[in-house]
């Protein structure tokens, strides 16, 4: 049964609290593909969020679990697409145990917050460049990649527990908040990166990092691309621990130096590598990838402090001739098979009237494409070429997700692909919880 | 369904992995039916011992058409009982499985099959000259098998800085209980959908069985530092512990043995600790040389403020070998002493380490056992060792009681049930301190996902009230006795 005018009258009803709302204004802001929900809850605690679910779940209803939005353009629009079960009330922070190096916080709080929480202990939850606003629920729902995981590691490192609102409506806890938490199934390697399809997360408790003492950053400037990746391979390959290592193409070069407040030209390729630490430590590495990126042929090398926010926005979403990108490709695969990658993609693209700009996240194996919108008459010929960048890269082990496409290409290719061990698991664990399809049918399975 | 014949099945296993892989007289199932840990498995019908993929694949569709469960097994050197058979079934051993298949030090993975010993990588590793290794090193690494500290998602001395198993596992090949072959997982970051290679790490045999493991390997470090701190009481060395985290040090292992083991340990290996040292730490430190010289000063200044007795370190390799040597020789010492040690596994908020330690050892006294504790302290993981006689019933007992209460205390405390070791036959009630009846249900939908028949080591991890009386094999532990 769909939800109608009424669903957020009835949800009010339900819970004797005014969590929901059906006010037009709201519904436009939770809009999927062009279609609206009938209605938007905003559960102040964990125990609303459940009740709200219970009740969806009883009538039958689609519910979209929503974080910050940042995911909004990622997945198929949904099939069922009555209700938007926001976190944004969810924000409060339960736990902070500076001794212990552990966070406790609701879903909806942002990276932001948490880092200003922990920073008067010189901690931080380091999943970013620093104040991103996004929430920490939808980070962990989306598997976010942190930039800087080659010193701390995935959000799978960093997550110690969560709490969940099951599809039917039921609060479970699962980790803890002692660093080897794992009794039983690791639940929370289930829910990471899940997409809200098996529960709304509400609670989750991160390891904290000491705040690094200083960072630097060194963005070398390359004629070619073969001299920016081999300077990322022998970086990758030494005993220097950066903490980011960044290869973008010439565009997308241009984009992040443009957000860095640098010259734009010469125009070249760019290795961008970080590194934190104190004293000693952090200038002999800077002064070693100083060292190794002019042996690769960099023409010059600039010495950056910590990046601001806009420049992890040019890093994750390159824009093709400086433009938003229409259509967002991430690809996976191991990090010696990204240099040759890295150049096919955008001439690939360019036979189809596409550009491209991309970035390689080296030291994590992810290609970052921004491509422009197609053609309208080559929308059929752009999903084709996703199809068969994705039968490439799966045949090595590697993935190729569509983080944000155009509606008619949406519908044309599946977000993440629908063949191999990963989508068998989702498929047969989907029907274990969440049986009636509650949460985001038809987005992602 | 009746059950099939005995050599009608024998056979079969024979056709799939060739007859000298099948063991089926009863001298050859009898050790099959023990492994580390204090607990007995009962007969099996049949070991198979798959030298491939499809092998596995095939033994498993040959167990399914036969409705006969079957546990898969490494080395036999886990702790929690998981790998013990607990009815009739198969087991299939996966020791012929152990090469190592690929080397890509330029994308820091290795791909090897689950019978290759730890130890072995990364002595291969070692011998290829790239500077990479594997990192995991549960105490057992000499023989344990990867495919059996994936099964356990094992820990080691250096979880603290580059965490456990699990850490390290990028991707698995797992045959599933439909005799499915499936691959999870893969080298990049950023893999869309939940991480099922890390759901199956740790899942000891009850999802599928995997039979080949992409693994992270990294560069060694430039330098490593080891140091051993002595310090006059075991709230000293705890407090040190928390001193130098909260400072932003991260060292890469550290070590606690309190009073009783040290002493158990000078016994053994005559290290001549100092009559007033109530506890001691292993501190290894490891990283870039320059500035390292600090950092030490720092731990040092830490220890001392804690009023750290004597700071030895070392400057050779041979030299950090011999420090390094009183945490290695714990579990020895004991064996001197006790014909049967229960080595315990629960993990701790690190800040309550002292207060749940001295709390264990009261446990003990209450019980009458001896309690020595070691503790992998940066990560609050503790293994209470309890000496006992298992022929004594009135022992057995006890340690069984300890255990209980001791996994009750940690709970209490915001802690867990297991560090490391995983939860087997041995912990499965114990879960239930953790979890609530919702939480045990969500966790066993993920069994029903995958296993509905209750085909791969059945009746274990979870409790057992919650399977069905055929998955429940020999019944619980206090009826099968230790």
């Amino acid at each position: 049964m769909s939800a109608d005018a009424s669903a957020a009258g009835q949800i009010n009803a339900a819970l004797g609290a005014n969590v929901a709302s059906g006010a037009p204004e709201v519904l436009a802001r939770h809009g999927l593909g062009g279609k609206l929900p009938a209605a938007a809850a905003f559960p102040e605690t964990p125990e609303q969020a459940a009740a709200v679910l219970a009740l969806a779940d009883r009538l039958g209803w689609g519910v979209v679990p929503w974080g910050g939005g940042a995911g909004r353009a990622a997945g198929r629009v949904p099939a069922r697409y009555d209700l938007a079960l926001g976190t944004g009330r969810l924000n409060r922070l339960l736990d902070l145990d500076a001794e212990n190096l552990t966070l406790t916080a609701e879903a909806g709080m942002t990276l932001a917050e948490a880092n200003r929480l922990a920073l008067p202990h010189r901690q931080c939850l380091p999943l970013g460049f620093g104040r991103e606003a996004r929430s920490l629920g939808g980070l962990v729902a989306a598997n976010h990649t942190p930039p800087r995981r080659l010193l701390h590691g995935d959000l799978r490192d960093q997550l110690l527990g969560l709490r969940v609102a099951t599809a039917d409506g039921r609060l479970v806890r699962f980790g803890r908040k002692v660093i080897k938490n794992v009794a039983g199934y690791d639940m929370n390697k289930l829910y990471l990166g899940s997409a809200g399809m098996f529960g709304l997360i509400v609670e989750l408790t991160f390891k904290l990092a000491s705040q690094p003492d200083e960072e630097g950053a060194l963005l070398g400037e390359f004629p070619d691309a073969a001299g920016a990746l081999a300077a990322a391979a022998a970086l990758y390959a030494s005993a220097l621990l950066p903490s980011f290592l960044f290869v973008l193409d010439v565009d997308a070069g241009a984009g992040l130096r443009a957000a860095l407040g640098l010259p734009v030209r010469p125009a070249g390729w760019q290795l961008l590598a970080g590194f934190e630490g104190r004293g000693q430590a952090l200038r002999r590495q800077l002064a070693d990838t100083r060292a190794l990126m002019a042996r690769h042929g960099a023409r010059q090398v600039e010495t950056l402090g910590p990046l601001p926010e806009a420049a992890g926005q040019c890093l994750e979403q390159p824009a093709p001739g400086g433009a938003p990108a229409a259509l967002r490709l991430r690809l996976g695969m191991a990090a010696a098979d990204l240099a040759p990658e890295l150049e096919r993609l955008p001439r690939d693209a360019a036979t189809l009237g596409v550009a491209a700009a991309c970035v390689a996240d080296y030291g994590s194996g992810r290609l970052l494409a921004g491509l422009s919108d197609p053609a309208p008459g080559r929308v059929a010929d752009v999903a084709h070429f996703i199809s068969a960048w994705r039968a490439r890269v799966t045949a090595r082990q590697g993935y190729l997700a569509v983080q944000a496409a155009p509606d008619d290409l949406r519908a044309r290719v599946h977000p993440w692909g629908d063949a191999g061990g990963d989508f068998i698991l989702l498929c047969a664990l989907k029907a274990q919880l969440d049986p009636r399809g509650t949460l985001s049918p038809g987005r992602f399975l | 369904m009746t059950p099939p014949p005995r050599e009608a099945l024998i056979a079969r296993l024979g056709e799939i992995v060739g007859p000298d892989a099948v063991l089926h007289r009863r001298a050859d199932r009898f050790v099959y039916g023990y492994d580390a840990s204090v607990f007995r498995g009962t007969d099996v019908v049949a070991v198979a011992l798959p030298r491939t993929t499809d092998e596995v694949a095939r033994v498993m569709r040959l167990a399914r058409a036969w409705q006969v469960p079957v546990v898969a097994r490494g080395a036999g050197t886990g702790l929690n009982g998981g790998a013990l058979p607990q009815g009739e079934c198969i087991v299939v051993a996966l020791a012929r499985m152990n090469r190592v298949l690929r080397i890509e030090p330029e994308n820091r993975l290795a791909v090897v099959e689950p019978g290759v010993v730890n130890q072995d990588l990364k002595e291969h590793l070692a011998g290829l000259g790239f500077g990479f290794t594997y990192v995991p090193d549960p105490g057992s690494q000499v023989v344990s098998t990867v495919g059996g500290n994936v099964g356990n998602n094992a820990g080691g001395m250096h979880c603290l800085k580059y965490g456990v198993t699990a850490n390290h596992i990028l991707a698995l090949e797992v045959v599933l209980p439909d005799g499915q072959v499936v691959d999870v997982g893969g080298p990049a970051a950023g893999r869309p959908g939940p991480d099922w290679a890390g759901l199956i790490v740790g899942s000891e045999g009850t999802l599928g069985i995997v039979t080949r493991i992409m693994l992270r390997i990294l560069p060694l470090p430039e330098t490593v530092v080891t140091q051993l701190a002595l310090f006059p009481t075991l709230a000293d060395a705890a407090e040190t512990v928390s001193g130098i985290m909260a400072a932003g040090i991260l060292p890469a292992a550290l070590e606690l043995l309190d009073r009783k083991m040290m002493t158990m340990v000078d016994r053994f290996i005559h290290v001549g600790y100092p009559p007033e040292a109530g506890a001691c730490l292993i501190i290894e430190m490891d990283g870039l040389t320059d500035g390292m010289d600090v950092e030490l000063r720092r731990v040092a200044e830490i220890c001392k403020a804690n009023r750290a007795l004597e700071i030895q370190t070392a400057h050779t390799p041979q030299e950090a070998q011999k420090l390094w040597l009183s945490r290695r020789a714990a579990y020895g010492s004991m064996a001197r002493i006790s014909p049967t040690v229960y080595v315990i596994d629960c993990s701790v908020p690190r800040n309550r380490m002292a207060e749940a330690i001295e709390a264990i050892v009261a446990i003990g006294a209450r019980l009458g056992l001896d309690v020595v504790t070691v503790a992998h302290a940066g990560d609050g993981n503790l293994h209470p060792l309890i000496p006992f006689d298992r022929k004594d019933s009135a022992g057995r007992a006890a340690a069984l009681k300890a255990h209980h209460e001791i996994m009750e205390l940690c709970v209490n405390m915001g802690g867990s049930i297991t560090g490391e070791h995983g939860v087997g036959v041995e912990k499965q009630e114990e879960l239930a301190l953790m979890y609530n009846a919702a939480e045990l249900d969500v966790m066993f939908a993920v069994k029903r996902a995958l296993d509905a028949a209750h085909l791969c080591n059945p009746g274990k991890i979870l409790p057992l009230r919650m399977f069905p009386p055929a998955a429940r094999g020999a019944g619980p532990l206090e009826v099968r006795g230790i």
